[in-house]
């Protein structure tokens, strides 16, 4: 049975969660990014520009922390800094967002749990808006990813846009905390709002256009490794990170030590793999030393890699990196030209091998 | 004045040319990309000359592939072409081309440019929500570098495609005053909450055709590292401010970082306000004459030096 | 090895002991996880610290070499630390960094960890200024491990180059120790550096020259420039070989030390393939002749067992950078046969 909470009510909803830190999108200088929140996500919220990932994942986090003695050069010990006890809430990801904290949570537990992560993940609850108003765009592409505009894995609460209220299903444990929680700022959904939200959804699926290839282009991808075709597609690339650094399922990160008069803390800090510095040795070699090579592994990472040893593809369809790239390169461009040069080779091959026969 | 499908004809046809008789090794220019917004091309046939465009969405430099070319270490086996690369330019972005003439990063030799008379590009961030075209300039979508720009006619051009456009606008540095008017506090929290958005993508670097250090010092780890990388306010402020100071005095203002910047931060403020003091100090314009002196590799007697003395 | 820390690469059919495996396709997580997560109790990325007991210079120069002995402090973590030989672990210097190193020591529950480190790096450079006294921090042991129980039986050929030694030492300590060298056959050791004064575990390969029950094998390539062997330059005692043409060498009785590259040294020795396991580590030129010296002696990749290295920060599989294709260094390896490295994408 599912609930609605109309618009006006969520303010008092957040201040009701006492015993959670609320997160949700809100508008900085035209830029959506989730901050701590008081009250309901804007109306008409597209994707944020950085993905909420940052909310169990932040750009920069603290490992440890260490001193030293005296004379500056000994370490004494390192400590694990205080972890904050208190609840998380994220108030509006959109589900493409939400599905992606599914993959991290593979990646962050794959053998090794990573605590920092599994610790934020652990205490987090998070509500899920099924895509209306500007979203889905034209750089969406869930569907092809597996994923909705209305999607649920990864989510406790799913929230759809009915005009002036959310039509709410608490799907897990953690849901229904938050309805009890919530008590009487949530009212009970009739038969019309559980219809009205089902055309919501209906209504968001429809607006996706963009389709992705997913099984053809792992098969092409297969061999292509060292086709030239990656010089021409990684030809315009500036080799910046936006397209990672803003990518839901990117996870890269770099561990630095840093000190500041005399106190010492171990950080990690998001990576992107378009950095040439990212897998330099230090003896000087590179094993991915140009632009072409970084695209590639992106590529493939996403695509081919992370499916192979995680059994899950590193994408959600969010559509961020298109929206973003400095010089405009599409990643289902890229991906879906890898199958028509796939086809070349394969026929090429074939004409070959009939040559030589 | 001929329209830009006229232009872009013309463009067309003298890539061809250039092509087909083997005098440049290819041409950069622009070409149809998702969502009917240019992006960068390059043409190694004649027969591919028809996939160049020239419309108002073609507002990336592209003089940074010119630059990267001219800088690219030759690979295992390669044997140098002395043929130059055929470039397309905004007159803005023949300012970059004067500027890295200037700075001996490109030889004149071995460029040859096809010049555009322009009177604006959009900003793809003004047509969003838009993105089916064809895109049109209009005060709406102009992009802001080209509402002070003072240059529209292309300068060390081989070929000019377009009529003569009058230059009109005296470039008053209204779009600074708003910072100059701040108090130092003001400042401070203005630039603290942009520069708190900032991802460290170093989009607005890699973009830029000026930037072309071999090692950044923001990248260097050996001996030790300039700058954490932990992405916090002191990091990004100090990043930011060396990467201005770096392009004070040559930088000529084609918005580059500011449109790729991820997080909108308005990193043109900087190089304007830069800009406009190396103009009131040193008398210094960038990217005008590859004869001028580069800024930072001259001096003179009356210089100003007060922070010194 | 860690306990309950970690998912043994062998139960998971990861590691080079099973039948070779295809590149990729390893499968999904198995829900394995959930488990992990139950046993591990500390935070995998928490070193502990370590005290330095001993340093010793294996090689000077620009780029020198110290072999550094830790000893963990906390005993109660003794036991963490007991690791297989070929895994890695990760030394941090802190206020610089973490570097990662391939455990050269005996798997040992004393908390004893040795390393051998090149002045490369920022991390290495200032472990190179260490005093006998200074504390590190360790994590680890991470990565997965020469299967030394599935060769038991076997004839074992260990071949290292420079400093590409250290991996190897671990396995032939091993293969060496009272407890298991009878669980092997013919052991012979070939090992080869720059000079004379290059070479590194001077102390231990003496002892080990002075058992009956290993073949070691040295060689020096000081003597020789660009284009050859420098005419009477060989050192006294280091006789200089065909180089054209080492597998013709005539090798005086006993003679076991000589002038010249390690994969020639190897053509020398002509170790026999049958029923036998090569472990080679070295700088990647040296191993891509060794190899091919062991294949013109009739020796198969899956025989020949190497470890790889790769820019890592996490050393867990989590930060990405490590990977070859879609092998992670710190997790699949580092110990590989030759087999799978030659399966592996070109991107070394």
């Amino acid at each position: 049975m599912a609930n609605t909470i109309r618009k006006d009510r969520i303010a008092q909803l957040v201040s009701r969660l006492t015993d959670y830190d609320v997160y949700g999108p809100v508008e900085e200088d035209g830029v959506f990014l989730y901050r701590r929140v008081t009250g309901p996500p804007p109306p008409g919220f597209t994707n944020s520009r950085v993905p909420p990932k940052s909310i169990f994942f932040p750009q920069t986090e603290t490992m440890m922390e260490f001193e030293k003695d005296g004379t500056g050069h000994r370490f004494v010990g390192a400590r694990e800094p205080e972890r904050a006890a208190r609840k998380i809430l994220l108030l509006g990801g959109r589900p493409c967002d939400v599905r992606a904290a599914t993959f991290l949570d593979r990646l962050f537990t794959w053998d090794y749990i990573d605590p920092y992560y599994v610790d934020k993940r652990e205490r987090a609850t998070v509500i899920s808006f099924t895509c209306t108003g500007p979203m889905p765009n034209e750089q969406c592409f869930c569907p092809s990813m597996d994923g909705s505009p209305s999607g649920t894995e990864g989510a406790d609460m799913l929230w759809t846009d009915l005009g002036d209220s959310y039509y709410v299903e608490a799907l897990t444990p953690k849901g229904e905390a938050i309805l009890s929680a919530g008590g009487d700022a949530f009212g009970k959904a009739g038969k019309k709002d559980a219809g009205a939200a089902k055309e919501v959804k209906a209504a968001a699926d429809e607006r996706i256009t963009r389709r992705f290839d997913r099984e053809g282009v792992a098969a092409a991808l297969e061999c292509l490794f060292d086709d030239p075709y990656w010089d021409t597609v990684s030809e315009p690339c500036l080799g910046c990170g936006i397209c990672t650094l803003l990518c839901p399922t990117c996870h890269c990160f770099d561990i630095n030590d840093v000190v500041r008069k005399g106190e010492g803390r171990r950080e990690r800090t998001w990576d992107t793999c378009q950095a040439a510095y990212y897998s330099l040795h230090a003896s000087g070699h590179n094993p991915r030393p140009g632009k072409k090579h970084r695209q590639r592994n992106r590529l493939y990472h996403k695509f081919l890699y992370i499916d192979r040893n995680l059994g899950i593809v590193g994408c959600v369809g969010c559509g961020r990196c298109i929206a973003n790239c400095p010089v405009n390169i599409d990643i289902i461009e890229v991906a879906e030209g890898t199958k028509t040069c796939a086809e070349a080779r394969r026929e090429g091959a074939g004409a070959d091998a009939k040559g030589a026969a | 004045m001929p329209d830009a499908s006229a232009k872009e004809a013309q463009v067309r046809d003298i890539a061809r040319r250039w092509l087909a008789s083997g005098e440049v090794r290819y041409v950069i220019g622009y070409a149809a990309g998702r969502g009917n917004v240019a992006r960068a091309a390059f043409v190694r046939r004649a027969g591919d000359a028809d996939r160049l465009i020239w419309n108002p969405t073609c507002v990336n430099n592209l003089t940074l592939f010119l630059r990267e070319e001219m800088l690219r270490k030759l690979a295992k086996g390669e044997k140098p072409d002395p043929r130059p690369i055929g470039i397309v330019v905004k007159p803005c972005d023949s300012k970059t081309v004067v500027e890295l003439v200037k700075e001996h990063i490109v030889d004149p030799a071995r460029v040859r440019v096809i010049g555009l008379t322009c009177e604006g590009v959009c900003d793809p961030k003004k047509l969003v929500g838009t993105e089916v075209g064809p895109h049109a300039v209009t005060a709406d979508t102009i992009a802001d570098k080209c509402t002070v720009c003072r240059l529209h006619n292309p300068l060390m051009a081989d070929e000019v495609v377009g009529d003569e456009v009058p230059e009109t606008v005296e470039d008053d540095y209204s779009d600074v005053a708003e910072i100059e008017a701040m108090s130092p506090e003001e400042r401070w929290a203005y630039w603290e909450r942009q520069l708190s958005r900032c991802v460290r993508c170093y989009g607005c670097r890699e973009v830029c055709p000026l930037c072309y250090c071999a090692e950044c010092v923001f990248d260097r780890e050996k001996p030790y590292r300039w700058n954490e990388r932990t992405v916090q306010l002191p990091e990004n402020l100090w990043y930011h401010a060396v990467r201005a100071m770096h392009l004070a005095g040559r930088c000529i203002d084609c918005g580059e970082c500011e449109r790729v910047c991820p997080m909108d931060i308005p990193i043109r403020k900087l190089n304007r306000y830069l800009e406009k003091k190396a103009k009131e100090r040193y008398g210094v314009e960038a990217g005008r004459s590859a004869e001028d002196a580069p800024t930072f590799g001259s001096c003179d007697v009356d210089d100003p030096e007060e922070f010194i003395w | 090895m860690s306990k309950g820390t970690r998912k043994r690469g062998k139960a998971e059919g990861v590691g080079p002991a099973e039948a070779p495996r295809p590149v990729g396709g390893r499968g999904g997580p198995d829900g394995a996880s959930a488990k992990v997560h139950a046993a591990q109790e500390h935070n995998v990325y928490l070193p502990v610290t370590a005290t330095v007991t001993k340093i010793e210079l294996e090689a000077g120069g620009a780029r020198p070499i110290r072999t550094f002995t830790f000893e963990i402090d906390a005993p109660a973590e003794h036991a963490r630390f007991l690791h297989r030989p070929g895994q890695f672990i990760i030394v941090s210097q802190f206020g610089t960094g973490e570097s990662v190193f391939a455990i050269s020591s005996f798997p040992n529950a004393d908390g004893v960890i040795q390393v051998s480190a090149m002045k490369v790096g920022n991390v290495t450079g200032k472990m190179h200024e260490l005093k006998v006294g200074d504390k590190v921090g360790l994590r680890g042991p991470y990565g997965n491990d020469f299967p030394v129980d599935a060769w038991k039986g076997k004839d074992m050929v260990f071949i290292g180059a420079g400093i590409g030694v250290s991996p190897v030492r671990s396995v032939y300590q091993w293969v060496l120790h009272p407890d298991h060298r009878k669980d092997y056959g013919n052991v012979t050791l070939i090992y080869g550096a720059r000079t004379p004064a290059d070479l590194a575990y001077k102390e231990e390969f003496a002892a080990i020259e002075a058992r009956d029950d290993v073949d070691l094998w040295l060689c020096i390539d000081w003597a020789f420039g660009p284009k050859g062997p420098i005419e009477g330059d060989a050192q006294p005692g280091w006789p200089a070989i065909n180089m054209k043409a080492p597998g013709e060498t005539v090798v005086p009785e006993g003679k076991r030390r000589f002038t010249c590259f390690v994969p020639q040294l190897v053509e020398v020795v002509k170790p026999s393939p049958e029923n036998a396991i090569v472990v080679t580590c070295g700088p990647p030129i040296a191993i891509k002749f060794i190899t091919q010296a062991l294949a013109k002696l009739g020796w198969t990749p899956s025989q020949i067992y190497t470890t790889l290295e790769n820019r890592m920060k996490c050393g867990i599989g989590k930060c990405g950078r490590c990977n070859i294709g879609d092998i992670y260094v710190c997790k699949h390896g580092p110990v590989f046969t030759y087999e799978e490295v030659k399966r592996m994408v070109n991107e070394f």
